[in-house]
């Protein structure tokens, strides 16, 4: 583990980890010493993934059956913005997004720092971590029981004594998107715990000590001594909320197909219908570039920041 | 730091070892995609795994007749399997025989030039009686066919006999008795018609029988682009529909399309419409003809031509296919009566062969009706329009199903006559 | 104190609402298929769970995908963390012209939608016989799991702090050395967690499973449970999750037997 060394906090300064390290004659020889460690990483992912997306793009400028393709310029991204449904898609997209972002980021942080000072807390965590080992299609099988009309969770407001919604959970938007939201926290909570937990255990007891012996307590050294301590792990739990939450799909798909009529989609969705369902995969690729450009520009917006401090 | 340095080196021989060994099987291919080339053998790729015996049984009955026996294989969502077919049938790697729909799905697919003629084997089948040749145009596209029909399937209604029986109702010939039955069957406490949209394509089934039973020809006009679906016919079909909801006859609309056999044997939904191909479901599960029946939905208004909704899902040869005259003699013998009764009997359907016959007492009750009735025989929504268009439309049904209000019609109709505007200049143009 | 037991509070109301949905997997698993009456229960009806579960292993040859994604997890896991951990290493602590650049290459990855790949995949495995092999399925898995490794792996080494390298190459250590005796000993919790989300990531793969493999021999775990639930609609839902917590399974008890190692030595904090 780490115990043999201190950890330092990225908060403090000199976090600039040395670019420049040995002698000015070796850095010539040193700076192409780095190409063998980088090799198998970029190798693997510049092949397997890099040159689909590539292909993927040039598609975007096509019309594309699957059988003949023939380049039609930026048609596609032109039809694709003056559709009302794909309009509908970004704003479920953006949804997904904030609500991705606030509930399973804040609740595993919660869970991760209650739980780590509660007696059994060890046991509590496991129900928060065992839904993400689940496979998609349990769950989804599982929310479908929950939420149907004839479902699990009118089941238990009929035994209440209340009145279930008349309208379903899955049937109405924004209705349906919000309760979808809720059901992929249910298991996006668990990486978040194991993250935290991560990060909660890097943190020195000194630094902890020095805080409480300075008359800090309770919310104050969690807020002054503690979260600081934890960016380096929220940095990772934030970006890979943001990229996770505009890619869900396996939940939205097997709940509500995107429907009824489209209203719940998201633009993984859109993607996969123009793709799959459509065969107009000169549509569907434009959709995957739209997607990958707004994640890519929220992660680097939200990432450049964080990663400049190291 | 020794230890873990012996460890460490132990642990990468350990990981090497494995290395070699997977990666010295890792290149092979599975067992059911190799080269496909082998003699007597003919691959199939196809998106039901419940057929897959089948198709072995039907390959056997093949051999006998002097030709291969198949090899199936099966993608596992039907989403996936368009896009392998798509991605695969223009190159070496294609199975020789592909599961297909008839329609306009085998016309996109005829389109590309990747599926081989079989005019001559569907002449030689018409000759020897073993097909009706008036079925011919939706197996075909420009004057050739390019399939064969697997199955021809009747969209019948199923009705639980003994919620019949309890509620003291039979099989209804007249729509004012479907009405009726189905007021008494909701008193009774039980949900009388099945519906749902949660499987995405579920949705248009009520709307094609309805329509169909209102007016087969304008149907067959809608379905061909030449009527259109803001018409007064459509809007009319639509508020019956939106009537049967009012009345509070249907299922919820999220009900999930999985749950359907389970709800009709345990009787909670009292009547489901399906394809006969439904039926073999209904039989593993158990159900007998003392369980449960099926009859064709009366028409609206008394005068009106008999029609049935019919569907054909095909059997298609690749023009590259490894095996291509093997395939070929398969497809010409696929039809014979020996094959027909062996496939018919284990998938529990109704051969595309009108002189076989199915042991299934359920399926033997509807050809009989069919045979009384003569009804005209009306593609299915689901291959009976260019696709885009189809999947577009199945989406604008759900959100009327989920919403089925007076003021919702128009809205919907013209959701539904902009996008076939639209869809139809695009296959036009594409001809 | 008060602020203890509300925080005690919260923490069990909300596991046991998480748990809620478990038990309503098990008590519907339970149900034996004949029985099932198309409704969800909530009370335990009769015992069939390995009734059901013989239904989905004849079937769908559960027993097969589960080995085959044994494979394919362990060695793609394997193979991404130590490509991550080698890549981070060499973006953080060696000296390259623009580590952001590498940083966004390999992390771009993990931002693209999956599905982009499906078909421009299919074509090149058809085309270079890697379609329906094991190689191709771990080099695809390998490939996709190497971004968030790599981000994990990175972001944990920006916070040593600079006196470990330097000492070390003070002490004449070439790169390679130094990677295998200090950084990476010191990286292998991060490494370890990256490691069990992505065997996870890769267990519950399905749309690659269903579009890169057709026979039985290579297909993983998750695609031979479609088979079952698209394909046999006979078999309906009680068989499903049953064959669904099978397959589950394995993750499962990876994720119980690794939590105490996430969780060795933590201290209260506060």
């Amino acid at each position: 583990m780490v115990s043999h060394v201190a950890a330092r906090p990225a908060t403090v300064e000199n976090s600039t980890v040395p670019r420049r390290g040995g002698a000015p004659g070796r850095s010539r020889l040193t700076r192409f010493s780095a190409i063998p460690f980088l090799v198998p990483a970029l190798a693997l992912v510049g092949v397997m993934l890099l040159v689909p997306f590539a292909s993927t793009v040039y598609q975007s400028f096509t019309r594309d059956n699957g059988f003949t393709s023939e380049f039609i310029g930026i048609d596609n991204y032109v039809r694709l913005f003056a559709d009302q449904g794909f309009l509908q898609s970004l704003l479920n997209t953006v949804m997904w997004t904030v609500g991705t972002l606030i509930l399973p980021v804040g609740l595993g942080l919660l869970i991760a720092v209650f739980t780590s000072s509660m007696r059994g807390g060890r046991w509590l965590r496991f129900a928060f971590i065992l839904p993400y080992a689940l496979s998609g299609a349990a769950t989804a099988v599982i929310w479908g029981f929950i939420l149907r009309s004839d479902g699990a969770l009118n089941q238990a407001i009929d035994f209440i004594g209340l009145t279930p919604p008349t309208s379903g959970w899955l049937l109405e938007w924004p209705g349906n998107t919000i309760v979808m939201i809720v059901a992929n926290t249910w298991q996006a909570t668990g990486v978040t715990v194991i993250l935290f937990l991560v990060g909660l255990q890097s943190i020195p007891k000194e630094t902890v000590e020095a805080g409480q012996l300075d008359g800090a307590s309770g919310m104050r050294l969690f807020w002054h001594v503690v979260l600081p301590q934890l960016r380096p792990v929220t940095i990772v739990v934030i970006g890979m909320s943001i990229a996770n939450s505009l890619r869900v799909f396996d939940l939205i798909w097997l709940l509500t197909k995107g429907g009824p009529g489209g209203v719940s989609e998201t633009l993984a969705v859109t993607m996969y219908r123009e793709t799959f369902i459509v065969s107009d995969y000169g549509s569907g690729a434009a959709v995957a570039v739209v997607l990958a450009v707004i994640v890519v520009a929220s992660s680097w917006a939200y990432l450049r920041r964080q990663l400049q401090k190291g | 730091m020794t230890r873990t340095h012996i460890g460490l080196k132990r642990l990468s021989a350990a990981a090497a070892a494995l290395a070699v060994v997977i990666s010295l099987g890792a290149c092979s291919q599975g067992s059911s995609s190799g080269s496909g080339s082998e003699e007597g053998v003919i691959t199939l790729n196809g998106d039901r795994a419940d057929f897959t015996e089948a198709y072995k049984t039907a390959g056997d009955a093949l051999k006998e007749l002097g030709g291969s026996t198949i090899d199936p294989r099966n993608v596992p969502s039907t989403e996936n399997y368009q896009q392998v077919i798509r991605s695969s049938l223009q190159t070496s790697s294609t199975t020789d025989l592909v599961k297909w729909w008839n329609g306009y799905r085998l016309q996109d697919l005829a389109r590309s030039g990747g599926l081989a003629d079989l005019s001559s084997q569907w002449d030689d089948a018409v000759d020897k009686g073993w097909v009706n040749p008036d079925s011919k145009d939706s197996f075909s596209y420009d004057g050739k066919v390019y399939g064969m029909p697997i199955y021809k399937s009747f969209w019948v209604i199923y009705y639980n006999k003994h919620v019949f029986e309890d509620v003291g109702i039979t099989a209804p010939t007249t729509w004012d008795e479907f009405l009726s039955n189905n007021e008494k069957i909701k008193a009774a406490g039980v949900t009388p018609l099945f519906a749902t949209q949660e499987a995405g394509w579920t949705s248009f089934i009520w709307f094609e029988e309805i329509l169909s039973k209102l007016d087969p020809d304008f149907y067959a006009k809608l379905m061909n682009g030449e009527a259109k679906y803001t018409d007064d016919t459509a809007q009319e079909a639509l508020r019956i529909w939106g009537d049967l909801y009012a009345k509070g006859y249907f299922t919820a609309p999220d009900v999930a399309w999985d749950n359907e056999p389970a709800l009709f044997q345990e009787g909670t939904v009292a009547q489901v419409p399906m394809g006969t191909w439904r039926n073999g479901i209904f039989v593993s599960n158990g159900m007998t003809e003392a369980d449960y029946g099926a009859y064709l939905l009366p028409v609206i208004n008394e005068g009106t031509d008999p029609s049935v909704i019919v569907e054909s899902g095909v059997l298609s040869v690749a023009e590259k296919a490894p095996n291509r005259t093997a395939a070929l003699k398969a497809m010409g013998d696929w039809l014979n009566p020996d094959v027909q009764s062996a496939w018919v009997n284990q998938i529990k359907d109704t051969s595309a062969n009108p002189t076989v016959v199915t042991d299934d007492p359920t399926l033997a009750s509807v050809s009989e009706q069919v045979t009384a009735e003569k009804p005209t025989e009306l593609v299915r929504f689901w291959e009976a329009g260019p696709p885009p268009l189809i999947e577009g439309g199945v989406q604008f049904l759900a959100s009327f199903m989920v919403n089925p209000t007076e003021d919702n019609i128009m809205p919907t109709l013209e959701k539904l006559q902009d996008l076939a505007d639209t869809e139809w200049a695009a296959w036009k143009a594409a001809e | 104190m008060i602020s203890r037991t509300l925080r005690a509070t919260f923490v069990w109301v909300f596991a046991i609402l998480w748990l809620i949905p478990v038990y309503l997997l098990l008590v519907n698993a339970f149900v034996p298929a004949a029985d099932y009456s198309g409704r969800p229960s909530w009370i335990p009806t009769g015992f069939g769970f390995f009734e059901n579960l013989g239904i989905a292993w004849t079937q769908s040859g559960l027993g097969a995908g589960m080995l085959n994604s044994l494979v394919y997890s362990v060695a793609s896991a394997g193979i991404a963390v130590l490509a991550a951990a080698l890549a981070g290493f060499a973006v953080v602590i060696m000296p390259v012209n623009r580590p952001a650049v590498w940083f966004w290459l390999i992390y771009l990855g993990t931002l693209l939608p999956l599905q982009i790949f499906l078909a421009p995949l299919f074509k090149a495995y058809v085309s270079t016989s890697l379609y329906d092999t094991n190689l191709g399925m771990m080099l695809i898995y390998s490939a996709i799991c190497i971004p968030f490794a790599f981000f994990i792996v990175r972001n944990f080494l920006t916070t040593l702090p600079p006196e470990i390298t330097e000492a070390a190459q003070l002490d004449g250590a070439n790169w390679f050395l130094m990677f295998r005796r200090i950084h990476f000993p010191l990286v292998r919790s991060s490494l370890f967690a990256a490691f069990i989300f992505q065997f996870t990531w890769v267990w519950n793969d399905l749309l690659f499973g269903i579009t890169l493999t057709t026979s039985p021999d290579r297909r993983p775990v998750m695609a031979a449970l479609a088979e079952i639930s698209g394909g046999f609609a006979s078999l309906g839902p009680p068989v499903v999750l049953a064959a669904a917590i099978v397959a589950s399974l394995p993750t499962v008890i990876l994720f119980i037997t690794c939590q105490r190692f996430f969780v060795s030595s933590l201290k209260a904090v506060g």
